[in-house]
């Protein structure tokens, strides 16, 4: 006869089990465009992510977003979301949550001086953008946009500065990203 | 160039990723396939890599929850080279376990192998008795 303890774990195991199945199920009915489109998405959210000289990705965060589910420190709530948008909302938490850690890290390094890294990170990514600037330059509204970010104005300052309406904001935004990703100089 | 610039510039790319339509999408990424390959791997590799987790703990909890009644064991740290000297006292043994590996056989490995042995018959007290006794006489 099992002892309480052992039926318990047998139950969780059991449990755990199910939902592995159902996991890997889930990740195999993801389509290729969703796969990309998550994977994109956690690249870009995850850009310039450092902790303690250690880069974090979008592939580490798709990574640890299953490995959450898995472990039950993410739940997946079947009845309310499938597993994109289950995927999708693990992402965003998870790079939050690095960016600040990234942030402090950062901080931290700066006061063991031992920021020569991150200036050097800097000049990288001055020089990246200046690249995109080239890339766009034949589009006089993308170069204004990537300017009027370079400033430090948000979304929704741009589109009042520029009196535009979310919509179209969105469309310029996609615009820039195709055609960062078709130059290959930057993204 | 501003933290808020790196930040936000990035965040609102990240949208425009999500607001685009599959076609903008397979249009704007050359190697569309071998990203959407590359991404599965990684989401299967995760849960591989979880399954294997969960062997390791479920076997790492049987060991510990199915003891052999009576069967002296020596403390975990000491293990190993206890699990030395029984190969070496008993070369019938040894013969097989030679050929393995011994670095690569991880804690839990040894700790099954002297069970093992114990259940073989292989009287792993008498062994560290005269082990002592050998270290006291010199």
């Amino acid at each position: 006869m099992k002892s309480s303890e052992e039926e318990n774990y047998s139950i969780t195991s059991d449990q755990h089990l199910d939902t592995v199945d159902v996991v890997e199920a889930a990740i195999e009915a993801l389509t290729d465009s969703q796969i990309v489109r998550l994977l994109r998405f956690a690249d870009l959210k995850l850009r310039g992510c450092r902790i303690f000289g250690q880069s974090r990705d979008g592939e580490d965060c798709f990574q640890e977003a299953v490995a959450r589910t898995l472990e039950g420190s993410r739940r997946w709530n079947r009845q309310k979301v499938d597993f994109f948008g289950h995927l999708l909302g693990a992402i965003r938490s998870i790079s939050d949550q690095w960016r600040k850690q990234s942030a402090r890290a950062e901080k931290l390094s700066e006061l063991l001086s031992e920021s020569d890294t991150s200036e050097k990170e800097r000049l990288q990514q001055e020089e990246k953008m200046a690249q995109l600037r080239l890339a766009v330059a034949d589009d006089p509204q993308l170069g204004q946009l990537i300017d009027l970010h370079l400033l430090g104005l948000t979304g929704p300052q741009i589109q009042e500065h520029l009196q535009i309406c979310s919509r179209e904001y969105e469309t310029r935004m996609k615009r820039l990203y195709r055609r960062a990703r078709k130059s290959r100089a930057f993204l | 160039m501003s933290e808020l610039f790196d930040l936000e510039f990035y965040q609102q790319l990240a949208e425009a990723v999500l607001a685009m339509s599959e076609e903008e999408l397979r249009q704007s990424e050359p190697d569309f396939e071998s990203q959407a390959q590359r991404g599965r791997a990684i989401l299967r590799s995760a849960v591989m890599g979880h399954r294997k987790k969960m062997r390791d703990a479920y076997s790492a909890k049987s060991l510990d929850r199915t003891p052999i009644k009576g069967v002296w064991m020596p403390a975990r740290a000491k293990q190993r080279s206890f699990l030395k000297k029984v190969i070496e006292k008993n070369p019938k043994i040894g013969f097989t376990l030679q050929h393995r590996q011994f670095r690569e056989l991880t804690d839990d490995d040894v700790e099954k192998l002297l069970r093992k042995l114990a259940e073989l018959g292989v009287d792993l007290q008498a062994l560290q008795d005269e082990d002592d006794g050998h270290r006291s006489a010199e």
